[in-house]
């Protein structure tokens, strides 16, 4: 049996970084007959037969795909970055998620034809809690949980909540401070979201006049599903918001005879949730503490927040001033203050009339 | 190496260059698997291998502009991959001796066309034999066999020295010729 020697020469052989002297040396140290020959014969033959992967192609490409979609968010060429400058998500599943919207429709009409003729109660009892008119509200759920409630919003959960199940559905925008039980999950439906939560803080906003779901974690680790395809799931880590955009189709539930029509993109946004640098507040959560905070936020969305926040209508005249981008916090200022705050940065004029803002472009400058 | 190696250095600069996503593609479709063992190897669990190969490519991609100056592309991925998957490791289960407790993964020859010179049952003892390999040794072998990586460069990326990578790269050798009937396999 030959010494270490003759392993050391042969792995630097093996990687070509054997010099012309240990060549010599390696073919002394080979002298046996049959030796060299047989050796050379398991370098060549290991040097050319590949190792067998430990990924499949599908799960190859299942990488790509998940590239693809955080590259379309993030400084893709060509693509602004702006906030919903997001990724599509083309592929199969825009096809898969009609069929089973329209299955779901289908079944939904199925249940409700069927309900109205027996008249037995379908879903389990469920405890509501609603919100209008500019207030807000704090909701203790029995396994120790909290729910801040934003205004506008509506939360139901089931009424044995804790005991075997954990499901909240909501409409509009909640705070959620969840209780630690990893023996019964919770979920939370949101529009076309459901997320799945083992105990953890997070912010889900889900007005159905938006056209976008936005789930921000603060804390812990939560999954967010696509309510038509279960399989595609995206984890949350703290310090990250997904943006979900929803389909024509949940608007228009109440018509279940069609099965195909063209769809809307389904849109995403994985982005960081980032602290205001004025103040440091959370624009995600910053209206729990009854501030209305934003960064970098075109004037579009950050209207439609107002309109929520003052309980105002808002009108833009001129189309190119939804463009303008806001950073900062409203906190006790009036509608009035805020537009006159905003008017420092931006040049627009307003005029109000019964609740109702319209925006317009300045005339004497 | 007789296998096809991507030529990794033009696809670096391609990428700097004209940020051309193509090239980044190419490069998720020749490293993404080699990665994933490599990662897998510290990590030990499949999905969190996958998102930090994911990350290594994003971040290669989002630094596309200082791909300019790396002179061993190769070496640049693993590295990175490295740090990624300890970070990784240290925020989940706080260990720091990382290296000796690498996972087993799976590490077999490809069954080929071209393999006349090897006979299947050749073929299942050698894979049996690299199975056996301790996972550090095994992962120095694959590495060493699936990269255009010196050995140099394998101790610097495990923070070995060139020594113990050609001992472990000979032990590897020495245990695959013994599997298979060799004169002086005693």
């Amino acid at each position: 049996m030959p010494g270490s020697r003759i392993w050391e020469l042969l792995a630097r052989k093996y990687n070509n970084e054997i010099s012309a002297e240990e060549l010599l040396e390696l073919g002394r140290l080979l002298q046996q007959p049959g030796d060299a020959h047989h050796l050379n014969e398991l370098l060549a033959d290991l040097q050319a037969i590949p190792l067998k992967k430990i990924t499949s192609d599908a799960h190859e490409a299942k990488s790509a795909d998940a590239l693809r979609l955080l590259l379309s968010i993030d400084g893709a060429p060509g693509k602004s970055g702006g906030i919903m400058a997001a990724g599509q998500i083309k592929r199969k599943w825009r096809y898969a998620l009609w069929v089973a919207t329209s299955l779901v429709i289908l079944v939904f009409a199925w249940f409700m034809l069927n309900n109205s003729l027996s008249e037995t109660p379908l879903a389990p009892p469920l405890n509501e809690v609603v919100t209008n008119g500019g207030s807000k509200s704090t909701v203790y759920l029995p396994d120790g949980s909290s729910v801040i409630l934003n205004t506008g919003s509506k939360l139901s959960y089931n009424k044995d909540f804790g005991a075997g199940t954990r499901e909240i559905y909501l409409s509009g925008e909640a705070f959620f401070d969840i209780a630690k039980n990893e023996k019964i999950p919770l979920v939370v439906h949101a529009g076309e979201v459901d997320i799945l939560v083992k105990g953890t803080i997070f912010n889900v906003k889900a007005y159905t006049e938006d056209s976008i779901v936005e789930t921000s974690l603060i804390q812990g680790v939560i999954e967010v599903f696509s309510k038509n395809d279960r399989e595609r799931k995206i984890m949350l880590r703290p310090n990250e918001k997904i943006i979900i955009g929803k389909t024509s189709a949940v608007s228009s539930s109440e018509e279940p005879k069609h099965t195909v029509q063209p769809s809307k993109e389904v849109v995403f946004f994985l982005g960081k949730i980032k602290p205001n640098p004025v103040d440091s507040s959370i624009s995600e959560i910053a209206w729990i503490q009854n501030k209305l905070a934003f960064y970098k936020e075109p004037f579009s969305t950050l209207a439609q927040k107002m309109e929520r926040w003052y309980n105002v209508s808002i009108q833009f005249s001129d189309e190119r001033l939804k463009k303008f981008t806001f950073t900062g916090s409203f906190e006790k200022e009036d509608i009035i203050e805020a537009l006159n705050a905003l008017r420092e940065i931006a040049a627009f004029e307003y005029t109000i009339e019964n609740r109702n803002v319209i925006i317009g472009k300045t005339k004497n400058r | 190496m007789p296998h096809a190696i991507t030529n990794i250095a033009a696809l670096f600069s391609r990428m700097a260059a004209g940020a051309e996503e193509s090239a980044l593609w190419e490069l998720h479709k020749a490293y993404f698997h080699r990665l994933f063992r490599f990662v897998y190897a510290f990590t030990g669990i499949r999905e969190s291998t996958e998102e930090i190969v994911n990350d290594v490519f994003l971040e290669l991609w989002q630094k596309r502009h200082l791909l300019y100056n790396i002179t061993k592309p190769e070496m640049y991925l693993f590295i990175c991959a490295k740090n990624k998957a300890l970070r990784q490791i240290k925020r989940e289960k706080q260990l720091t001796e990382s290296l000796n407790t690498l996972n087993d993964f799976e590490c077999v020859l490809d069954s080929t066309p071209h393999d006349i010179m090897i006979t299947t049952e050749l073929h299942r003892r050698i894979n049996e034999a690299i199975g056996v390999l301790p996972p550090k040794c095994k992962l120095i072998f694959s590495l060493v066999k699936e990269n255009d990586l010196k050995y140099r460069e394998v101790a610097e990326l495990l923070g070995l020295s060139e020594k113990t990578i050609e001992n472990q790269m000979g032990i590897a050798l020495k245990k695959l010729s013994q599997s298979i009937p060799l004169s002086f396999s005693s």
